[in-house]
């Protein structure tokens, strides 16, 4: 079943006057379980591409439907809290709360859902440790090398039980073995947990993993791979 | 909730200098403002003190018309009744029923314009303290004599030896003049007291003697013991003349009053102006007052809730007395003139308060910009990641409120000592200043005003100010677009 559908996306905006066609016309659908990576040169609309389908970013045409929810639909507070409930981020920059320990980033979006802090706190450890970091939970981001941060917001992503994860870049600022390391616990979560994960990426490394993927050139699909 | 105060609280203190620059331009603008405002208020107080506790009262009941015409001639009848009543108030702590009026006073060939003032000289001791203004140091040539034989130094008899002619009421009033060191003034201060004491005494209730200003016994060349004679026009066109031998000399803070004041018993003001009605039996005899001051119970201040309580004991005199002929007078209305200096130095005072403010407040707003500009990211991040705008908004009010918090309570703890030091050991003026100040027959001082309601208003008008600058913060978050957040 597709969790995912997009018909007919567009973006264009404007830079200095000019208008930028950042995406145009694409047509795609993600089904559940799916750990696919949006490749492509500098440029061809993954990062815009990924805003649309995370919400940060309105089309300028076309419908996003997320469990038939057509996300364009929504404004405001209803947008926020629909991209609270049904996706997680994972950002190049780690994007963690600086003064938050591991812990309390994970916790963090999970008291925004009103959850208790029983299940706060059983959740956010079980996330932490599932992402190898059991005995670093009070620590906070400075504390932690760029990949723990990662490996945190992977978890921060999990916390509000989302139906997708959306990882831009996730292993741009990470050296090889935290790269492996985060590769392996995100595929590990996909496979055991059934956790739908899209990436853009440049990393042949996330490529290779990828089991679907999506190349984008001047914002149109150019190809659509399955392994 | 608390979790918005707990990240709040860590955000402060993420980038500590931003955030002590803050705190620091609140604590400023709160001891700045705090310690001006002290400043102005107590030397206000001072005012009141020197002219309204000090002379007038803070109520005055009169006859309907003497308060626009001054004369002997609009006096009160002041009944046993009257005084039954005015004692049965329990707000009123004193009240002293007073003869005023303007005489000539002349001693020898020297004459000059005086204020001779009838009071009952126990409750004028009670309302204004009038023994206290008893001179009783002189520096006279013949103690300057004493001083000379004393083994004192010479340092310290020149300074005293500058003082020549001068009367002080005591030690302290002495003791601001020669500034003498603890080691000098303990060694040497009995016995300069001794060489310089001044004999006056205070009148008693039936005393036929009268009591002078020190400037008005010094110009008609007057001592102790001598006589002052009297003239002028008593009730009803009256002569009043009388000759009164010198009991004390009184000093006053203020210039005009030691230019002009003779106090005698009201008895004897009320025979030399003739101010009583006799009966039609020829025995029964009512004396007159111009009118009765009387201070409350309260501690009269500026900057306090004294006005209302005051305010409330006039009506219950008014509503006890019940006579239409008789006014019960506030003391702003019969000190106008002090009111208005008052009311027109303290918008000076307020303006300069204003600009403090001003500077103070963009100072405040210039780290809430660079806070903003630094943190537009991570509001993005967090709206991105499901934090409603509006939570985000309230977390950046509770920064600013811990912050305002932080530099309110520590400036206004930083003025306290200020406070406290500046109220017991008021600055003591002197030069054109203090002469300035005597003309206006205030003490010539700087105290600051005892805590009270302006320092609530002062941190209030400081968080009005802080909550300005949130209004730039809430405003870029509710507004803010998430995807120009996200790549800032």
């Amino acid at each position: 079943m597709d969790i995912i559908t997009v018909k007919n996306l567009h973006k264009i905006y404007k830079e200095a006057e000019i208008e930028v066609h950042a995406v145009r016309g694409i047509d795609l659908s993600f089904k559940q379980g799916e750990f696919s990576a949006i490749v492509g040169p500098s440029g061809s609309g993954k990062t815009t591409f990924l805003n649309l389908l995370g919400g940060l970013d309105t089309a300028s045409e076309g419908e996003i439907l997320i469990d038939g929810t057509d996300m364009e639909a929504l404004r405001g507070s209803k947008l926020i809290d629909f991209r609270m409930k049904n996706i997680g981020f994972v950002f190049q920059a780690y994007n963690l709360i600086p003064v938050l320990t591991a812990k309390e980033n994970v916790e963090f979006i999970m008291h925004l859902q009103g959850t208790s802090k029983a299940e706060r706190t059983k959740r956010s450890t079980e996330l932490l440790t599932a992402v190898g970091l059991g005995e670093r939970l009070n620590s906070r981001p400075g504390k932690l090398s760029g990949g723990q941060q990662q490996r945190v917001a992977v978890a921060r992503a999990l916390a509000s039980k989302p139906k997708f994860i959306l990882a831009d870049e996730p292993t741009a600022n990470l050296d090889s073995e935290s790269t492996a390391n985060l590769l392996n616990i995100m595929e590990r979560l996909n496979k055991e947990e059934n956790i739908t994960f899209i990436f853009s990426t440049h990393d042949a490394r996330v490529v290779k993993k990828a089991r679907r993927i999506i190349t984008l050139e001047d914002g149109k699909i150019l190809k659509d791979e399955v392994k | 909730m608390n979790n918005y105060f707990k990240l709040a609280w860590r955000n402060i203190w993420r980038n500590r200098r931003r955030t002590l620059i803050t705190i620091a331009s609140i604590f400023f603008a709160m001891f700045f403002a705090v310690f001006m405002r002290s400043y102005q208020l107590g030397s206000y107080t001072n005012m009141i003190n020197s002219v309204v506790v000090a002379y007038s009262g803070h109520l005055q009941i009169q006859d309907n018309k003497y308060f626009k015409n001054q004369t002997i001639n609009n006096s009160l009848l002041f009944t046993d009744d009257l005084r039954s009543k005015i004692e049965s108030i329990e707000e009123i702590a004193s009240y002293d029923p007073r003869i005023q009026s303007g005489l000539l006073a002349s001693s020898g060939l020297q004459s000059k314009i005086g204020i001779v003032l009838g009071v009952e000289p126990q409750k004028a001791d009670k309302l204004t303290n009038l023994s206290s203004r008893i001179i009783t140091i002189h520096i006279s040539d013949e103690a300057l004599e004493k001083i000379k034989k004393l083994d004192i130094p010479e340092k310290t008899f020149l300074k005293i030896k500058e003082l020549k002619g001068d009367y002080y009421k005591d030690e302290i009033d002495l003791g601001y003049e020669l500034k003498l060191s603890k080691d000098v003034s303990e060694k040497y201060l009995p016995q300069i007291l001794e060489a310089t004491k001044f004999e006056g005494e205070f009148f008693k209730k039936d005393d036929s003697d009268v009591m002078v200003a020190y400037r008005l016994a010094q110009y008609l060349n007057l001592n102790i013991g001598d006589s002052i004679i009297l003239l002028g026009q008593g009730y009803h066109g009256a002569s009043a003349v009388g000759k009164y031998k010198i009991k004390a000399f009184l000093k006053f803070p203020g210039l005009d009053f030691n230019n002009s004041m003779v106090y005698m018993t009201l008895k004897n003001s009320q025979e030399l102006f003739s101010a009583y009605q006799i009966a039609d039996n020829n025995i029964d005899t009512t004396f007159m007052v111009n009118y009765i001051a009387l201070n409350t119970n309260e501690k009269i201040n500026i900057s306090g809730s004294s006005e209302k309580k005051i305010r409330t004991v006039k009506k219950e005199i008014e509503n006890i007395i019940k006579d239409e002929n008789i006014s019960v007078l506030f003391w702003k209305k019969t000190n106008k003139e002090l009111v208005q200096q008052i009311d027109s130095d303290n918008i000076s005072g307020q303006m300069m308060l204003a600009i403090l403010y001003i500077i103070i407040g963009f100072g405040i707003f210039g780290t809430v910009l660079m806070m903003v500009a630094e943190r537009k990211r991570e509001f993005g991040v967090m709206i991105a990641i499901g934090m409603k705008k509006y939570k985000l908004a309230i977390v950046v009010i509770f920064e600013m409120i811990f912050m305002g918090l932080i530099g309110v309570i520590t400036g206004a703890i930083a003025t306290a000592p200020w406070i406290i030091l500046g109220y017991y050991f008021p600055a003591r003026l002197k030069g054109d200043m203090a002469k300035a100040m005597e003309q206006f027959n205030i003490e010539p001082i700087m105290p600051m005003e005892w805590f009270d309601v302006y320092i609530i208003n002062q941190a209030v008008i400081i968080f009005v100010m802080v909550a300005f600058t949130m209004i730039y913060p809430i405003i870029k978050i509710l507004f803010m677009k998430v995807i120009k957040a996200l790549k800032s």
